[in-house]
């Protein structure tokens, strides 16, 4: 028996041995896919045409929870719109500053290596219940009231007084839109400080991966600083910005902090109407993904392949 | 001429480093942006509690004390909470970088059929938000089973809810929390190893599999030790998923959450807000020392991942 499947294995082409040795590495992934993911996504699909009866035997009910998302509650459409809004001004905001901040980081400094870990540090530590206490600390930081004690709310008057400069730069109103988006930054500072360490990194490589030899030849053909940095770092650039996108759209859709996650949540584990919650995530994730895709198209025709 | 050169040299040498001090100048007020949470939180713990009530006492007390830090270390039980967090948290990240590891390979080398269709879903488990299979998963625990195997032998299927074994099933079977961000980060570096690596070890006779744990994971490092310090940190602050799966762990951020609940009958308020900081430090404390020792091979591994080219 043994020797049967051994010659059988000995006959097998090279390429058939790699697919089976390549089938035996992703099988975990297999296995947790047929034996729970898919099943859980099946089940929470049906959750969401569904509503629990007593004895939490899930009943399908069609489009109901849908029709009461989309139609009867007041606030869902509008949290969605509010909070596509923001993701679009955050994600160009965190990409921009990014791209600024490697620049620095790129150049010949001493301890730049400290800088970078602490750039990185609010990927590792401001997560879960850590960035959930933050957020509340930060609000309470910025609306003046201390937040531990007399001498913080000090501090933060005199360091960030973002509701004033909000109205400094709303005020202005040279062009509305502009001043609008550069106030909702600046209230988003920290927001955006703290979500940016990943992208920080990843454009930090790029800059690095670039070869001196491409600057030192556009030097020698006499083209300026600017020249230099639309014509040879941004193209350079390009692909990365196009994962880095990916990564923060994805990043603050799944974040915690997200109103609609939650409000999905809190139908959850307050009101417990699972129905409800799976019809909103789906609806909120289909959309997200439709943004996705339609960004991708988007920038894919702006990304310029070195190797190609 | 000499004269000029050195006039050139001196003007170029002040304009790099006029530039070079606005960079420091930036560079330091982004990271105080970024660090000033926590040392004011630092520098609260360590207050009196008239101290905290005096406005011009801005960063360092006037007096030390260790009243703040002990009653937070009282309030939130924490060598308990802090061994429950370790535990699971090296569990789950030894397991969940393990297994990425190995699907990574997997993923990155071998041509199979149906592969990208494959990878592609790995990419869907990134984006779809874990509160959508939150359910779902807690009820598959509830009543755990593999395809009918332990209810035809033990003749019911056992409930294995409030034990580590749902956080050790996922993990082995690559559908952690955020699992699919590390099995991305370490396919992108397997792809990135050259093949002549693997081509050569095969013409002197290694199997796959020892080419893969004498050759591609003493390389993989860096990679992998970045995909640790991530889950590990992620799981030791995760608030969603852990309480719903074991409900009596009490683990650090249940502790802290059970900061607020006690109330202690006569703490001034600005305590109580300080020992909230407290224990945020105390918290993110034992990542931050992980950070310390590993955070060169963290960059180093995201920089080498090949993410970029």
């Amino acid at each position: 028996m043994v020797k049967t499947v051994k010659r059988r294995l000995d006959n097998l082409t090279l390429k058939t041995k790699k697919a089976i040795t390549g089938i035996f590495f992703v099988s975990p992934f297999i296995f947790g896919l047929v034996f729970i993911y898919i099943e859980a996504i099946i089940e929470s699909i049906s959750y969401s045409f569904g509503k629990f009866d007593e004895n939490l035997n899930n009943v399908i009910i069609g489009w109901d929870n849908y029709r009461r998302v989309l139609f009867i509650d007041p606030d869902f459409v509008r949290n969605v719109v509010e909070s596509i809004g923001t993701l679009f001004v955050n994600t160009a905001v965190i990409i921009i500053y990014s791209i600024f901040v490697s620049c620095l980081l790129n150049r010949n400094l001493k301890g730049k290596g400290l800088f970078r870990a602490m750039l990185f540090l609010p990927v590792i530590i401001s997560a879960g219940v850590i960035s959930k206490i933050q957020s509340y600390d930060m609000v309470n930081l910025f609306s003046g009231i201390s937040s531990a004690g007399g001498d913080v709310s000090q501090v933060s008057n005199a360091l960030f007084q973002l509701d004033t400069m909000k109205k400094h730069i709303m005020s202005f109103n040279i062009v509305p839109q502009v001043s609008g988006v550069v106030a909702a930054a600046i209230q988003n500072i920290y927001t955006i400080i703290n979500r940016s360490g990943v992208q920080i990194v990843i454009f930090l490589a790029g800059l690095q991966s670039i070869s001196p030899s491409i600057y030192e030849s556009a030097r020698v053909e006499g083209a300026s600083g600017w020249e230099v940095v639309w014509k040879i770092t941004m193209p350079m650039l390009s692909p990365l910005i196009l994962v880095s996108v990916v990564y923060t759209v994805i990043d603050s859709f799944t974040n915690a902090n997200n109103p609609i996650i939650i409000k999905i949540y809190r139908y959850i584990m307050e009101t417990i109407d699972y129905g409800l919650a799976s019809a909103m995530a789906w609806i909120y994730f289909l959309l997200i993904s439709v943004i996705l895709i339609a960004v991708l198209a988007t920038l894919s025709r702006f990304v310029y392949y070195e190797n190609r | 001429m000499c004269h000029k050169a050195g006039m050139y040299f001196n003007t170029k040498r002040i304009k790099i480093w006029g530039i070079n001090i606005i960079c420091y100048c930036i560079l330091l007020c982004i990271t105080f942006l970024i660090i000033y949470p926590y040392i004011s939180n630092t520098s609260n713990a360590f207050k009196s509690e008239a101290d905290l009530l005096d406005k011009t006492v801005v960063f360092v007390p006037k007096e030390f004390s260790m009243d703040t830090i002990r009653l937070t270390l009282r309030a939130m039980h924490y060598q308990d909470a802090l061994k429950n967090s370790f535990l699971l948290s090296v569990i789950v990240g030894v397991l969940q970088t393990l297994t990425s590891a190995v699907i990574g390979y997997g993923f990155a080398r071998f041509r199979f059929p149906g592969r990208n269709l494959l990878f592609s879903i790995m990419i869907f488990t990134i984006i779809i938000p874990p509160q959508i299979i939150m359910m779902p998963l807690y009820m598959r625990f509830k009543e755990f089973d593999f395809f009918g195997i332990i209810q035809a032998v033990a003749g019911q299927s056992p409930n294995v809810l409030n034990s580590f074994i749902p956080f050790i099933v996922l993990s082995v079977l690559g559908l952690g929390l955020k699992q699919g961000l590390y099995v991305y980060l370490i396919r992108q570096f397997f792809k990135n190893m050259p093949r002549e690596l693997d081509d050569a070890a095969y013409i002197d006779g290694a199997g796959e599999l020892k080419v893969f744990y004498k050759i591609m994971l003493p390389n993989a490092i860096p990679i992998m030790l970045t995909s640790f310090l991530l889950s590990f940190s992620w799981q030791w602050t995760d608030n969603y998923f852990t309480p719903l799966m074991i409900q009596d762990l009490y683990n650090l951020p249940v502790a802290i959450s059970s900061i607020g609940n006690y109330l202690l009958y006569d703490i001034d308020p600005i305590v109580r807000t300080a020992m909230m900081g407290t224990g945020v430090i105390l918290i993110i404390l034992p990542i931050l020392l992980i950070y310390c020792f590993l955070q060169r091979f963290f960059i180093q591994g995201i920089e080498r991942s090949g993410i970029v080219g």
